[in-house]
């Protein structure tokens, strides 16, 4: 793993993701200060706006050594590249700007004048722009399998690369946004603030629950590479990089679900564990080292230029022969010529077709989401006014319920698409909107353990509004889940 | 071949350690909130810090 950049292209494919998905996150931080007018949080996200500002320095020393040297590449398009150099030059300005704004702001003592504030969200939202447009044209220099057309004759089979290109943006959410709130949540710990450590911990549940459709679009865009084939893409590199993707999932899920309860359960305490916070911060170091070698493996797939020609590049071969025998004969469903030949999850593909392993998975499936969906019903209803003689914190807790179905279900969902992923993700239509309702869904239930007003709701009276709305969202989202789930052998 | 017997055996297996697993985590998770569940000391806590725990609870905290 190389943690270390050996190229100056692949300094800033590393560091050039850095502020566009560090500037979301922070200033979600940003205006979650401003609304519980929490001081520590709001110099935080200043000092990390300067900081995402001072990597415009190396992004632009990286970009034009990288220029320079892609510029002798006879299929990298010269115009491609002046087009993203522009465009990443205005961007780069424009973040300077910003990053040196918030140190001044910082550097002020006292209350930030409501105009300081508009104009650092303008600046944020202005550099937020400019970045993604030239990022997107940064694309086009060397994916261009982004633009690939398929010969008639094989389009029938082949997958749309708007999966490609969305897997591509996705990725970087959960990878910068985990980096970003674990700095957050390291300053919460050391500073002692309850509402950095809060933060951080809906971030990182947000983060876990933006893997889901992560790994989904991955699978989509392993079918968009290999079938029909791209010369320059390895099988077996993709076939690494998903193995790594779904220890990440086990990674997040621990992760995710660990700060969800520690949210949940502050509620009733009013304080944090020690206990739980530590395992919060040592699982997501754990699945920080994870996702970053997930995140090379990637980056393997279709980037030569960042390749060192000293390394082999990364496959399964031999990866899984260190274990040892005995472990393999207590794991004797296990297909282990599979496994090092091509991989952990080719081993699965291959086990859950089997009818033996599908039906029981499949069951767990649907005991899930009876489960998520009662939950839901539950506390949806008491929000929307129903049974009004329980106050809301009763419902309240039932939600853990919810949680663990919601784990069942990701890893069953997720064994049972293994099992054909071509049909399920790319041939079926109800597949990419179930996937679409479940993150939203899952962080709008967030609400009900975040909202001060709804969790006053005594017996007798109504909650607010908002609260109302957002029951709506949540409901119809997961409904929309169960629908477009069921839908799925018929459209 | 698989059999009948052995899916609905695999189906049983399965789903019981699933299940239970959540159940047992669920069990743990309401005993960390709830002051009538759990341990003897939790179980019977004196009149008043039960009443006043319920009196919370009900307002919601």
């Amino acid at each position: 793993m190389h943690l270390i950049p050996q190229s100056w292209s692949h300094l800033h494919i590393l560091v050039s993701v850095f502020p566009p998905v560090g500037f979301i996150f922070v200033t979600g931080f940003y205006i979650a200060s401003l609304a519980t007018r929490n001081d520590m949080m709001g110099r935080s996200c200043l000092a990390l706006f300067g900081l995402l500002g001072v990597l415009a320095i190396p992004t632009y020393f990286s970009g034009v050594q990288s220029m320079e040297v892609l510029s002798q590449n006879p299929r990298i398009s010269a115009e491609a590249m002046t087009a993203h150099y522009y465009w990443g030059l205005t961007a780069l300005a424009v973040l300077v700007v910003t990053g040196a704004f918030a140190l001044a702001q910082l550097w002020r003592a006292g209350k930030p004048s409501g105009q300081a504030v508009a104009a650092m969200l303008g600046l944020v939202g202005l550099t937020l722009i400019l970045i993604v447009a030239a990022d997107e044209l940064g694309f086009a220099i060397s994916h261009h399998e982004l633009e690939r057309v398929v010969p008639r004759a094989q389009a029938a089979i082949a997958t749309p690369q708007v999966w490609s290109h969305v897997h591509m943006i996705l990725n970087h959410v959960p990878t910068i946004g985990y980096m970003m709130t674990f700095v957050f949540y390291v300053i919460g710990l050391i500073a002692n603030n309850d509402g950095l450590k809060r933060g951080a911990l809906v971030a990182f549940v947000i983060c876990s629950i933006v893997c889901v459709p992560t790994y989904v679009t991955g699978a989509a865009a392993m079918w968009a590479l290999t079938v029909p084939p791209i010369p320059e893409i390895s099988k077996a590199v993709i076939n690494a990089h998903r193995d790594m993707a779904l220890a990440t999932m086990f990674g997040v899920a621990f992760t995710g679900a660990t700060a969800w309860i520690e949210l949940w359960r502050y509620r009733y305490i009013g304080r944090f564990s020690r206990i739980s916070l530590s395992l919060v911060l040592v699982f997501a170091v754990i699945t920080l080292a994870i996702m970053a070698e997930t995140g090379h493996r990637g980056g393997q797939i279709n980037h030569p230029e960042i390749r060192v020609t000293a390394d082999g590049l990364p496959d399964d071969a031999g990866m899984f022969a260190a274990i040892a025998p005995t472990v393999r004969t207590l794991l004797w469903f296990v297909n282990w010529k599979v496994v090092d030949a091509d991989g952990l999850s080719s081993a699965i593909e291959l086990a859950i077709n089997n009818v033996i392993w599908f039906v029981p998975w499949q069951t767990v499936h649907f005991f899930g989401f009876t489960m998520i969906f009662v939950t839901v019903l539950i506390v949806v209803l008491r929000v929307l006014g129903l049974w009004k003689s329980i106050p809301f914190s009763a419902v309240h807790r039932l939600l853990p319920i919810g949680l663990l179905a919601v784990l069942m279900n990701v890893f069953t969902g997720m064994l049972m698409m293994l099992a054909d992923t071509y049909r399920y993700v790319v041939n079926d239509y109800t597949f990419a909107p179930k996937i679409v309702f479940i993150p939203i869904g899952a962080t709008a239930v967030l609400y009900f353990s975040l909202s001060d007003r709804l969790w006053k709701v005594k017996a007798g009276e109504d909650a607010p509004l908002f609260a109302k709305a957002v029951a709506v969202l949540v409901l119809v989202c997961w409904a929309g889940v169960i629908a477009c789930g069921r839908l799925l052998p018929y459209l | 071949m698989t059999n009948n017997i052995e899916i609905l055996l695999m189906v049983i297996a399965v789903n019981a350690c699933v299940l239970g697993l959540a159940g047992t985590a669920l069990y743990f998770l309401n005993r960390a909130v709830d002051p009538f569940d759990g341990s003897p000391q939790r179980r019977r806590p004196s009149s008043s810090a039960a009443a006043a725990t319920a009196t919370k609870g009900t307002e919601g905290g």
